[in-house]
């Protein structure tokens, strides 16, 4: 669904309040028809980048261009774009329909268009059987789906959404993010999708912008994110964090703290000596069953958890040093039998799948 | 309640008739007491208790703020060792309640209305005058006035008569007529007194009734007058001395001592000028005296005359002429720029004083004021 | 069961309390209103219903509208200043909200009547009013503030206001920023966001206000008696006047019955509404 033109590209912007710098920076452009993701831990700057879209918020530096156009002097309402707010945001004094129409009726849209195009936004977003309803009679996930058919129904060229499924749980998210994509798919519409949820954005996102304190850590595809984490943040935050601290070493080897060397594909700027870290995913690890040609170490099982799907094993290395691997129980063993606590066993991986960050 | 913070306020003396009134909680415990007590619970043998003018413990003194010379208290309280617990009421009814609902005082300082109430409710003892050698100096007029038959419960205090208070710097047409308060001069800055008494008396002096009249049809042509008069009136106030002395009033209906009390406020003091009128000058008296169940009467006999005593440096301090020959001329003196404020027996022969009306009489008089004030 | 037992024990303060200062006096309000007066006009229990037929006399109706409608413009007025600082307050106070709200609650430290006395210094002829317009060479001549029913209701307003701020306050403060702003995303400018979103959404504080207003203006004498003329007398200026000049206890007993039933209607619709809108908040 992506068109190719732009529409939002932030140059330099800035955001400080007092002291605090919410947004260091910004360069970021987002096409349109694109479903883009600002994720990151809370606190690091993604309401805010969101506000400042909408024009809740002014930059401090830089400029913001919706539709190639600088938006620093237009007011909120008149800006091309809608949001989804976090806490849905509806107006309780007004039923389903008149919440929906709420947008069009400012923009004096005709009476019967109205109609029709609040109709067609309850059918997109599966709720036209409600529209009598008061807010405070509607479900948390009911309530997401007027907010966000209050939005689409104005047609906005960029829809911002902050946070919308953090209120919902566990099963009804998992429903809504399907949902959400269909519908982005459905209407074209540019998502500005603001998240701190990593599997979320991995999997609606065209492109995630990581996010920490303020800055951009990395803009990218989710795979490109999820395989080539660039730097400790991002490897730490996406999956989990699986880090060995260690030195280069002229063999194209990095030199972990108990004296191990461990075969690496090493970037092209280090030099023997340079401290690195290097990360392998916690799905990437083989245990015991190494297969030819996998780097291998041996370690003992510290914890081990049970998580269904797969088990969670903690493999220390000696000295500190430890990973942690995840094995899926398939077909072939009852994967939770398999290891004790203090057992001692190999592990190996994929050169490949190794991953050196300084 | 509210009466010291206003004092602070206004930071200037205060007479005994400069009075908001205005009040909750006074009214609330009126209206219990007066319905717990009832009227007349104390018989006549309360009232006749022996007593003798020598000190009997501190004296329990309740007055309006401001109405006697604090040095006098001072010199009081000195000369015999003892203590004047002193207390404030800030009206007539506020006296009332504190009294129905039990209170001890050893002194007040009724006015000639609320002394004879008091005397037909057996609630003042009698006093004996002729152990306070200072009574002898007292105008001969109040050896029976009309509220204490035979001067035998109270001893006069203070004088007072209510004429016209004006701004001589902006009106020279005065006439000496109650007329005078719509005068076009005052260009609608005329006040009468906020009070039933004072309003239909001076209405029936007009018509030319007698001040206390009670017959219904002169009762109606007086409260007709009183209407009439609103739209050349600026309000109902009985605060004359911010009235005046704030420039809001330039014709105020008002009793004689207040406008000594505006003259120490204005920049000017020979502006305002006094004016008794023709048909008719309503004069009043308050008076000492002292409760049946006061705890030390002997001490407040003694104050009586030790007050009397010095009425020259009362009578000057206050701003009230006080009934005795002795006070006289430094009163005179006081007011010489004004002698119209001046009260002699003969201003009190030739005037007119309010009687205590009992039942329907009573009852009309209210009715007529607030039928003036809600039409 | 024991708790429960506990829990009404700790009413029993409250309830004492209520009974002692509410009840009771209305109570003897109540006893009073159907009261004579003996010849010395102290009030005596008795059966005396005509005291009621007088408080319907025609006589009293325009003290009564009189009263009614300057409470209503006072509600008017305080809900027109009141609403602006309020917001101003809940909006952008930042960090100074509750010094700015304390600042509201100041001026009730110091006593009604004395503030209400103040302002006939303020509005005099020669008051600080007047001598601002006359330096801004706005009048030469004063203007006459003092003892007219505008200076009525402004003392009401001026007595009034925090009851109306305070309500308002907490509605907005209440209320979730992100509907201004869902407002402002929807196309409404500020006036439409106001209108159709920050009104309804603090309509109840409004409401609270409003009644919490009016009530002591209708009843409220000192104002009336201070600032006002020959032609703003009130209903409080009235049954101020049996208690306190008239020393007619039973009649003024019989207004003040008359008001309360008056001012309970109001009551009664009053939390009809703010239950109704908390049944339905709960849902
Ligand atoms: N209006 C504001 N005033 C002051 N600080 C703010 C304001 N809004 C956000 N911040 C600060 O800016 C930083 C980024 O906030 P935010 O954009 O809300 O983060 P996120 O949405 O990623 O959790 C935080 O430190 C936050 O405290
Ligand atoms: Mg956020």
């Amino acid at each position: 669904m992506i068109d190719g033109g732009e529409a939002i590209r932030f140059e330099s912007v800035s955001k400080r309040f007092g002291e605090t710098e919410a947004v260091k920076g910004l360069d970021i452009t987002i096409e349109q028809g694109e479903f883009f993701s600002l994720l990151g831990p809370s606190g690091c700057g993604k309401t805010t980048t969101l506000r400042m879209v909408a024009g809740f918020e002014q930059p401090s530096e830089g400029r913001i261009f919706l539709d190639g156009q600088p938006v620093e002097t237009v007011p909120p309402y008149q800006r091309n774009v809608n949001t989804v707010f976090q806490s849905y945001a509806l107006f309780e004094n007004l039923d389903v329909f008149e919440n929906v129409a709420f947008g069009l009726k400012r923009r004096k849209v005709a009476r019967d268009e109205i109609r029709r195009r609040v109709t067609a936004a309850l059918e997109l977003v599966q709720l036209p059987a409600r529209s009598d309803a008061k807010p405070r009679e509607l479900s948390g996930g009911q309530k997401q789906r007027v907010a966000l058919a209050r939005a689409l129904v104005n047609r906005p060229g960029v829809l911002l959404l902050d946070e919308p499924l953090g209120a919902l749980d566990l099963k009804l998210r998992r429903q809504m993010q399907l949902e959400l994509k269909a519908i982005q798919r459905e209407v074209g519409i540019t998502f500005v999708y603001v998240t701190h949820d990593q599997e979320e954005a991995l999997s609606m996102s065209d492109r995630i912008a990581v996010m920490d304190a303020g800055e951009v850590k990395q803009c990218g595809q989710p795979e490109d994110i999820y395989e080539r984490p660039r730097g400790e943040f991002v490897a730490g935050f996406i999956g989990i964090s699986n880090l060995l601290e260690g030195r280069v070493e002229d063999s194209g080897e990095v030199a972990i703290g108990n004296g191990l060397r461990i075969p690496a594909p090493l970037p092209n700027d280090c030099a023997r000596g340079d401290a690195v870290q290097i990360s392998v995913r916690p799905e990437k690890i083989a245990v015991q069953e190494i297969e030819p040609g996998m780097v291998s170490l041996e370690g003992r099982i510290e914890t081990r958890v049970y998580l269904g799907v797969s088990t969670q094993i903690t493999v220390s290395l000696g000295d500190g040093a430890r990973l942690v691997a995840l094995e899926q129980a398939t077909y072939r063993a009852q994967a939770d039998d398999r290891w004790e606590v203090g057992q001692r066993i190999r592990i190996g991986w994929r050169p490949e799948h190794c991953l050196v960050l300084r | 309640m509210s009466r010291k913070s206003i004092e602070g306020l206004l930071a200037g003396r205060m007479s005994r008739r400069d009075v908001l009134k205005v009040g909750g909680g006074v009214a609330l415990g009126a209206g219990l007491s007066a319905c717990g007590l009832g009227g007349g619970s104390a018989s006549e043998a309360d009232t006749t208790r022996v007593i003798e003018p020598k000190i009997d413990g501190d004296l329990v003194y309740f007055n309006w703020a401001q109405y006697l010379n604090p040095s006098l208290i001072k010199k009081f309280e000195r000369k015999y060792g003892v203590q004047v617990r002193q207390s404030n009421f800030d009206s007539m009814p506020a006296m009332m309640a504190k009294l129905r609902s039990g209170n001890q005082y050893d002194l007040i300082f009724p006015s000639a209305e609320f002394a004879d109430k008091l005397i037909k409710e057996n609630q003042l003892l009698e006093i004996p005058l002729d152990k306070l050698p200072a009574t002898e100096d007292i105008y001969q007029f109040f050896d029976d006035p009309w509220y204490d038959p035979g001067s035998k419960h109270t001893v006069p205090y203070s004088l007072y008569l209510t004429g016209l208070g004006y701004r001589a710097d902006e009106i020279d047409t005065m006439t000496g007529s109650w007329r005078d308060l719509t005068n076009p001069q005052a260009e609608g800055r005329s006040y009468i007194l906020d009070d039933f008494q004072e309003g239909i008396g001076m209405a029936n002096l007009v018509n030319g009734y007698e001040l206390n009249a009670v017959e219904p049809d002169q009762l109606e042509a007086s409260k007709e007058y009183l209407i009439g008069l609103k739209p050349d009136l600026r309000g109902f106030s009985s605060d004359t001395i911010t009235n005046m002395s704030s420039g809001n009033a330039w014709i105020q209906h008002l009793w004689n001592a207040d406008v000594i009390n505006i003259r120490y406020r204005v920049d000017d003091p020979t502006s305002i000028k006094f004016q008794q009128n023709r048909e008719g000058i309503p004069v009043g008296s308050d008076v000492f005296a002292i409760p049946t169940n006061a705890e030390h009467p002997g001490t407040a006999l003694l104050f009586i005359d030790f007050v009397l005593a010095n009425s020259p440096k009362n009578a000057t301090w206050t701003g009230y002429p006080m009934p005795t020959n002795g006070a006289e001329k430094p009163y005179a003196d006081l007011v010489k720029s004004e002698p119209e404020l001046q009260v002699t027996v003969e201003t009190l022969e030739k005037g007119q004083q309010f009687a205590n009306l009992e039942g329907t009489d009573r009852e009309n008089w209210d009715r007529v004021w607030t039928e003036v004030r809600a039409a | 069961m024991s708790e429960r037992r506990f829990a009404s024990l700790t009413l029993l303060p409250g309830a004492a309390w209520l009974v002692l200062l509410f009840l009771v006096p209305l109570g003897i309000t109540l006893a009073i209103s159907f009261g004579v007066t003996d010849e010395l006009g102290n009030a005596l229990y008795a059966w005396h219903p005509e005291n009621y037929d007088r408080v319907f006399d025609p006589l009293f109706a325009p003290v009564l509208l009189r009263s009614v409608g300057y409470a209503a413009a006072t509600v008017a007025l305080c809900l027109l200043i009141g609403y602006p600082v309020a917001y101003y307050i809940a909006r952008f106070g930042g960090r100074y909200k509750y010094l700015l709200v304390a600042l509201v609650v100041l001026p009730f430290l110091v006593n009604y009547l004395i503030r209400v006395y103040a302002w006939t210094a303020i509005l005099s002829d020669e008051g600080l009013v007047n001598g601002v317009l006359e330096d801004l060479g706005l009048t030469s001549d004063g203007v006459r503030f003092l003892n007219t029913p505008w200076a009525v209701i402004g003392g009401l307003t001026y007595g009034y206001l925090a009851f109306m701020i305070l309500p308002i306050y907490a509605a907005l403060d209440r209320m979730n920023p992100s509907l201004i702003e869902a407002g402002k995303d929807l196309y409404a400018t500020g006036w439409q966001t106001f209108r159709h979103v920050t009104w309804p959404a603090t309509f109840q504080g409004v409401l609270a206000g409003s009644v919490l207003v009016f009530l002591p203006a209708v009843g409220d004498f000192v104002s009336a008696q201070l600032l006002g003329g020959p032609d703003t007398y009130m209903v409080g200026n009235l049954i101020q006047q049996q208690f306190f000049d008239a020393n007619n206890f039973p009649f003024g007993a019989a207004l003040t019955t008359v008001l309360m039933a008056f001012l309970l209607i109001f009551m009664v619709f009053y939390l009809r509404s703010a239950g109704r809108a908390a049944a339905e908040a709960r849902a």
